[in-house]
């Protein structure tokens, strides 16, 4: 007999909600988990506002569980999370680069742990709401953008591995945001009309906020450029992200300044003009190939491909070439482009269309 | 929505409404029932059904004639009338237990915000408080006692009669109290014998609707009410009455009045039905406490190498309810407190499920539910 029970990691939001519906529609034996990742009581973070994984979002979770008729659960996942996102977050802030916890959170506890305890449960495959599809193959699943331009999340499935790919179903990858709305209000889904979750989830305030809650309170430095001269003072490197140019407080320079680097080791944020960014190249590590050829082999030689190094980023033309198993270097073949350390690059191919893999970037 | 039906092995947590209880509600004519309060005839209907209900349960808790039977909204309300009613006042020192009810230790953890003095007599690995270490902690100043007949948790039954006997023998002003919820129908509960001023009970479980609740509060004493209105409850508790919550109270009652140690024998009967069937089918697995110290309903397991919130879940999967814990508003799973009060760690707390019985439970159904139990056990171990 087909094992038609599927988890659907359900986050309180349209999306997941409606993802959950159109299986139970297909005919599956979909059930609903949700992730408690965070203790919103004792450590505050969006759950006034309603994003995604409060309280208040489980009650909504529940609710369309109750109204498509599936079983919910509500698992704790605070340790893991802990550990695999929060922690990772605060110690790449301290490192003066730009965390992605939704790619963590992602790779390490929504189709992993998640998919192990699921599978625990008998269920065959986990479902997200991800705007996001897989085509499977006879060599193996292809990771591929969702339909929606501007939903697309596949940026940030890059960390997913073969053999959990075969077991993730993205029932909502092939429509548009309207569509899922459009389907959510026809089936009386009581999240149809919910607004887009948009920040991190455990962040409510500012990032400096935050982190001074970690215990890691913002320390001033000196603004610099690339001469070492000192063009102002700065509360706190975490507040910074290679390539900003708003809110810098610095001021009396003829052409923009952005943020170039920041440096941890010194406590100094280095700014300069728009050209200073520009880079023929950069180095990407921890290499997770998604494709599966690339999965199997590894990147045996170097490939001509498209590489997006930020969410909503529409990616340019590059050529990555091995360096070791794990690390690759990016040319730019025809633009170049502003790369933030810490964020990940997520190469695509020619078509623009299939994850091949990704990395965080270095430089 | 249209859930999908279990065997409901998670009776401490709620009873299910009883069939006798349900036929018994179709029978009242709810549109002539009128205001309890009224004068004519459509108020007399409702005081009627109410003061049946009222005396069936002074029955079933074994109350004195004189004794007082108050209804609230449920057992946490009796527990708080209690603690932030009768007795919070000006040098108040509360004696009660580490295992206790979140409906009785919040509010007295409320009561001691307040300026009350709280004692929490911490409870062995048996989960039977000492009867000495209780006499210790109860002082000449000593306001109000509370302790439950019976765990919610693991089930042990506490020495309250004991207590009761320690307080009269000294000559103590403390006002008595026991959090009697989960002993009601499931063991010989004697308010008057035990010497009791209060006891609070909850009747959905015992098969009547949830919502409802009572004090039980000894001939002479007055009480204070929490909430403040009219009249009603001899001016105890505010508020018309909850009639139907009241009538299926009282149904429940006479039920279990009419046949209550056959009830009390078949519950004793159906937890041996799991626990042979599990003990002798799954290595690892024992009892948190004896069971001859526990409500005869009440199988608190500890699986090694499990974890029970998962298992939860997988046996509801499987369609039978369980519990990990006691029953948790928010669905989030955690240790609990109980299990690591008396002594478990943080892992072993997390591995431990609580069956409990009915005496409506077929042979069939047990056998079935423990024959489930065993094999998604047996199934999570091999990870699969």
């Amino acid at each position: 007999m087909e094992n038609k029970r599927i988890a659907v990691a359900m986050s309180g939001g349209v999306d997941s909600s409606v993802a959950a519906y159109i299986l139970k529609n297909e005919g599956l034996d979909p059930l609903g988990i949700s992730m408690q990742v965070w203790d919103y009581r004792n450590n505050g973070g969006s759950c006034s506002r309603a994003t995604c994984c409060s309280p208040d979002d489980f009650t909504d979770a529940r609710r369309v569980a109750g109204k498509i008729s599936i079983p919910y659960y509500v698992f704790d996942f605070e340790k893991t999370f802990e550990k695999e996102v929060i922690s990772k977050f605060v110690r790449t802030y301290e490192a003066g680069e730009t965390p992605n916890p939704c790619v963590d959170c992602n790779s390490k506890v929504k189709f992993h742990e998640l998919r192990q305890r699921a599978s625990a449960l008998g269920c065959s495959k986990v479902a997200t709401g991800h705007y996001a599809q897989v085509k499977h193959t006879a060599e193996g699943s292809h990771l591929l953008r969702g339909v929606d331009p501007d939903k697309d999340q596949s940026y940030f499935l890059y960390g997913l591995k073969q053999s959990e790919l075969a077991q993730t179903l993205f029932p909502v990858g092939h429509l548009t945001k309207p569509e899922v709305r459009e389907i959510a209000h026809k089936a009386g889904l009581p999240t149809a009309s919910k607004a887009e979750s948009q920040d991190i989830c455990f962040v409510s305030g500012t990032v400096a906020e935050f982190m001074k809650k970690r215990g890691v309170p913002a320390r001033t430095g000196s603004i610099i450029n690339k001469n070492g001269d000192i063009l102002a003072k700065h509360d706190g490197i975490h507040t910074f992200t290679v390539g900003q140019r708003r809110g810098l407080g610095v001021g009396g320079s003829e052409e923009p300044l952005y943020v170039t680097e920041i440096n941890a080791a010194t406590n100094t944020v280095v700014v300069g003009p728009a050209k200073e960014l520009e880079r023929a190249c950069y180095l990407v590590s921890n290499i997770n190939w998604v494709n599966p050829t690339l999965s199997k082999e590894g990147l045996k030689s170097a490939i001509t491909c498209i590489a997006q190094m930020r969410h909503r980023h529409r990616g340019v033309p590059v050529r990555v070439e091995p360096i070791d198993d794990s690390t690759v270097r990016v040319i730019f073949t025809k633009e170049s482009a502003t790369v933030s350390p810490g964020q990940a690059a997520v190469f695509y191919d020619e078509s623009n269309q299939e994850v091949l893999g990704g990395g965080k970037i270095g430089l | 929505m249209v859930m999908e039906s279990g065997i409901n092995l998670d009776k401490n947590a709620s009873y299910g409404v009883h069939p006798a209880v349900l036929e018994g509600l179709k029978g009242i004519d709810l549109p002539s029932i009128c205001n309890p309060s009224s004068i004519h005839q459509g108020g007399q209907g409702a005081r009627y059904l109410i003061e049946e209900a009222r005396a069936d349960i002074a029955q079933l808790v074994g109350a004195a004639p004189g004794d007082k039977v108050v209804f609230t909204s449920g057992a946490t309300e009796a527990n708080n009338q209690v603690i932030l009613g009768a007795a919070l006042r000006k040098g108040a020192h509360i004696v009660t237990t580490a295992i206790e009810h979140p409906a009785l230790l919040e509010a007295a953890r409320e009561a001691e915000r307040r300026g009350a003095k709280l004692t929490v007599v911490p409870v062995p690995r048996s989960g039977v408080v000492e009867v000495n270490a209780l006499k210790a902690a109860i002082t000449d100043n000593t306001t109000l006692v509370s302790l439950m007949f019976a765990n919610n948790e693991v089930g042990t039954l506490q020495p309250v009669s004991e207590i009761g006997e320690h307080l009269r023998q000294i000559g103590s002003m403390a006002l008595y109290h026991s959090d009697a919820v989960q002993a009601l129908g499931k063991s010989e509960l004697n308010f008057a014998s035990s010497k009791l001023d209060f006891a609070s009970i909850s009747a959905h479980k015992i098969g009547a609707l949830a919502g409802i609740g009572a004090l039980i509060v000894r001939s002479g004493i007055e009480i204070q009410p929490l909430i403040f209105g009219g009249p009603q409850e001899k001016r105890a508790r505010a508020g018309t009455e909850n009639i139907l919550g009241i009538v299926s109270f009282g149904l429940a009652a006479r039920l279990f009045n009419e046949e209550k140690s056959r009830r009390i024998a078949t519950l004793q009967k159906n937890r041996e039905v799991i626990w042979s069937i599990l003990r002798d089918s799954t290595p690892s697995i024992s009892p948190t406490v004896d069971l001859k110290d526990t409500i005869p309903n009440t199988l608190s397991l500890k699986i090694d190498g499990i974890n029970s919130a998962d298992l939860v879940v997988a046996l509801d999967l499987e369609g039978v309810w369980v519990s990990s814990g006691a029953a948790c508003a928010s669905g989030k799973p955690g240790a609990s407190y109980v299990l690591t009060s008396i002594g478990l760690t943080e892992d072993e707390a997390r591995s431990v499920i609580r069956i409990s019985v009915g005496a409506e439970d077929t042979e069939e159904s047990l056998k079935l539910a423990a024959q489930k139990i065993s094999k998604v056990i047996s199934r999570m171990r091999s990870g699969k």
